[in-house]
């Protein structure tokens, strides 16, 4: 069933709304690159730095190999996010699947420094209505 | 682990606040009677009475929630933007993240079909949102949001967790009616949503007995063809994203599936028996060390609470 649903993930809902771009300062409040233009801003480093993710993937597991590279690359590495819809929320969680520690990202919140249960542990994520 | 701010001397029993000694009153003396846990007298509150005090914390969010995304629409009308909100939905609880009722798994799984057809027209509101021109897009963030170089607040959750969001824009604007600053805002969302999990998945973690019963209940699993159950929720958390996954008739097939076998295999390995009181006691716990922070975060929500009652957002 596993394997049948995640061959489905990626023929339903493609790969484009992610996208990957090499590290920057910036000195504004907003975290580097998350204009809005995706539903999540993933970092490698604390205070958004480091490697970005940007994403509006309903969900995923993050080491999955049919995500693309940016994916892979940010499994067990993320260290601050940003959620950045309107209404909805985000879960992380430290396993596939929303298994293990998970944490809530509120809308329009986001979190500089993701703890030591999770810190560099992430590898999962899902949109949800409410926490 | 938890920090232990605002302790007494080792084994010198505390005056519990006002508002703890409140919560502990009204819940009643079924909680002055529990066996099992550990330097009893050093808390504020029983172990029995904590999950009840916990969920406190949630009364009245579904509505709180509501409203919010009503002041939020209101504001973005006037700066002319059709902001739609979704439905109210009933208050959550402390979180349970597992089944443990074989019946109620049999027949309802974890109750996600309603809230991913929740999740579904959320997603679908917050997509149309952006399906415009980009400059209308950013007017909308700015509305929404304030500017890009917006002053942040943030708050420090007991556990050490920071959380920030912009002071401007409508968002901010909604959260300081209810909830007085954008802080306070912050500050109760985390707790509620993050805060109470984390002590409990914590708790959870570092019992050896816990640890046991989750391996016995991961073979289980495997046994019924589930065998990549990494952690306790993890049967859960694969129903859920199934939904993105396949139809909801499948997924709702699936989700009663695994979450009778998640029950089953509960019972067989003993671990809702193991985890309940090793929970109980690590809230308590908590209630008892941060019980300045714990005050704060029902007074936040009694104000909102009452904020709500005379907005005209009803």
């Amino acid at each position: 069933m596993r394997g049948i649903i995640r061959g489905l993930f990626v023929t339903a809902l493609g790969l484009g709304s992610v996208m990957a771009v090499t590290p920057s300062s910036n000195a504004a409040t907003t975290p580097p690159g998350c204009d809005g233009s995706y539903f999540l801003c993933v970092y490698q480093l604390h205070d958004y730095e480091g490697d970005q993710l940007f994403t509006s993937q309903s969900n995923t597991n993050w080491d999955y190999l049919g995500n693309p590279a940016a994916f892979r690359n940010m499994n067990d590495k993320m260290s601050s996010v940003a959620n950045t819809t309107s209404r909805t929320y985000a879960i992380v969680a430290q396993h596939d699947d929303l298994g293990g520690y998970q944490y809530c990202v509120t809308p329009g919140a986001r979190r500089p420094n993701v703890n030591n249960d999770i810190e560099n542990k992430s590898s999962s994520h899902k949109f949800v209505s409410s926490c | 682990m938890l920090k232990t701010l605002n302790r007494g001397p080792q084994g010198v029993r505390r005056t519990a606040s006002p508002a703890v000694l409140a919560v502990v009153l009204l819940i009643g003396a079924a909680g002055c009677a529990d066996s099992g846990a550990a330097d009893e007298g050093a808390l504020a509150i029983s172990p029995s009475a904590a999950r009840q005090a916990a969920a406190g914390i949630y009364v009245g969010t579904g509505r709180l929630d509501a409203i919010e995304q009503k002041l939020i629409s209101t504001c973005m009308r006037a700066a002319g933007f059709d902001y739609q909100v979704l439905p109210q939905q009933q208050d959550r609880g402390v979180p349970q993240d597992y089944a443990d009722d074989v019946a109620r798994a049999r027949t309802e799984g974890y109750g996600l079909a309603a809230e991913q057809a929740r999740t579904a027209a959320s997603i679908a509101l917050d997509e149309a949102d952006r399906d415009v021109s980009p400059a209308q897009q950013a007017r909308y963030r700015e509305a929404l949001s304030g500017p890009p170089d917006a002053e942040t607040a943030s708050a420090r959750s007991p556990l050490g967790d920071v959380v920030e969001a912009s002071t401007q824009g409508c968002r901010a604007k909604a959260w300081t009616t209810l909830y007085g600053s954008v802080k306070n805002a912050l500050a109760f969302s985390e707790f509620r949503l993050n805060t109470v999990r984390a002590v409990l998945f914590r708790a959870r973690a570092d019992s050896a007995p816990v640890q046991d019963a989750l391996k016995d209940w991961q073979a289980c699993m495997a046994d019924r063809g589930y065998p990549d159950m990494e952690d306790r929720n993890s049967a859960r958390g694969l129903a859920f994203v199934t939904y993105d996954d396949v139809d909801m008739t499948q997924a709702r097939e699936f989700e009663l599936k695994i979450a009778e076998a998640d029950a089953t295999c509960d019972k067989a390995s003993g671990y809702s028996e193991a985890a309940r009181p090793v929970e109980d006691e690590a809230l308590a716990r908590f209630i008892t060390d941060h019980e300045a922070e714990v005050t704060a975060v029902q007074e936040i929500q009694r104000q909102a609470v009452a904020a709500a009652r005379n907005t005209s957002a009803e």
